[in-house]
């Protein structure tokens, strides 16, 4: 992953998440821009970790048969206030709630996690160097 | 009235529920043949008809309860007289989506191939 494609998570700051969607096996979040259109989507059915601003995970992954609560619904309304990729395959998103939410690519691939812009661009987990 | 629309209800018996999504003002439940979008009153119970959740016009309950129907497959399904949908899922618990008389739409049923159901008021 290139310094410029990792700077293209940068792009969700100052969108508003209006859709939180579970699958068995998946969540997606999408954002709005000016409240009329959808722009980007976000998916990921690999590791997740949302936390409040006290480091306190307040949601997870989980195949939906051990799934006992469900609490990333709670960041629909938030906006996005800073959003990072490190190591080329870890993206960390944090929300203006104090809400953080971050996803790890544990096999390098869409399933981890994918961001998809409205221009067509896509970002995915690559393999970090280190 | 001819009321016969209620009996597109009955085709959501034996599909599962693929998707739950929350919206700023709605919540939606996705089958293998059509959708719920819910945006007035409904709540959830459970086997022993104890309201376990509930909203109105989006998120409501600081716990959610309704994702507990993700996988879930419809063993019946009623439209009362009052325009009340029921649907009961195998895993025990009961949705009920409910018409109240502010104009909006409360819910709205979309199947694949085109028919569809929008309740707004009994």
């Amino acid at each position: 992953m290139t310094q410029d494609e990792a700077s293209e998570a940068q792009r969700l700051v100052g969108q508003l998440v209006t859709r939180v969607a579970l699958k068995p096996d998946a969540v997606a979040l999408l954002f709005f821009e000016d409240h009329l259109r959808y722009t980007n989507t976000l998916y990921s059915s690999g590791r997740w970790h949302l936390k409040d601003n006290e480091g306190t995970t307040l949601d997870r992954d989980s195949k939906s048969a051990a799934r006992t609560s469900f609490n990333l619904w709670k960041l629909v309304g938030s906006t996005v206030s800073g959003a990072h990729i490190v190591l080329g395959d870890r993206l960390l998103i944090q929300f203006d709630s104090g809400l953080k939410l971050s996803f790890e690519g544990a096999v390098f691939t869409s399933q981890d996690w994918k961001i998809d812009f409205e221009d067509g661009n896509s970002i995915v987990p690559a393999p970090s160097s280190g | 009235m001819d009321r016969k629309w209620v009996k597109l209800a009955d085709n959501l018996v034996g599909h599962k529920v693929t998707e739950f999504f929350v919206d700023q003002l709605s919540v939606t439940f996705l089958f293998e043949n059509a959708a719920l979008a819910i945006e007035g009153p409904w709540k959830l119970l459970d086997s022993s008809n104890v309201v376990i959740d509930y909203g109105d016009e989006g998120v409501q309950n600081d716990e959610f309860h309704a994702w507990k129907v993700l996988d879930s497959t419809v063993i019946r399904s009623t439209i009362s007289d009052e325009n009340t949908l029921e649907l009961v899922f195998d895993c025990g618990l009961t949705l009920r989506a409910f018409a109240d008389d502010d104009g909006f739409e409360d819910w709205g049923l979309r199947f694949r191939g085109g028919a569809w159901v929008i309740i707004n008021g009994v």
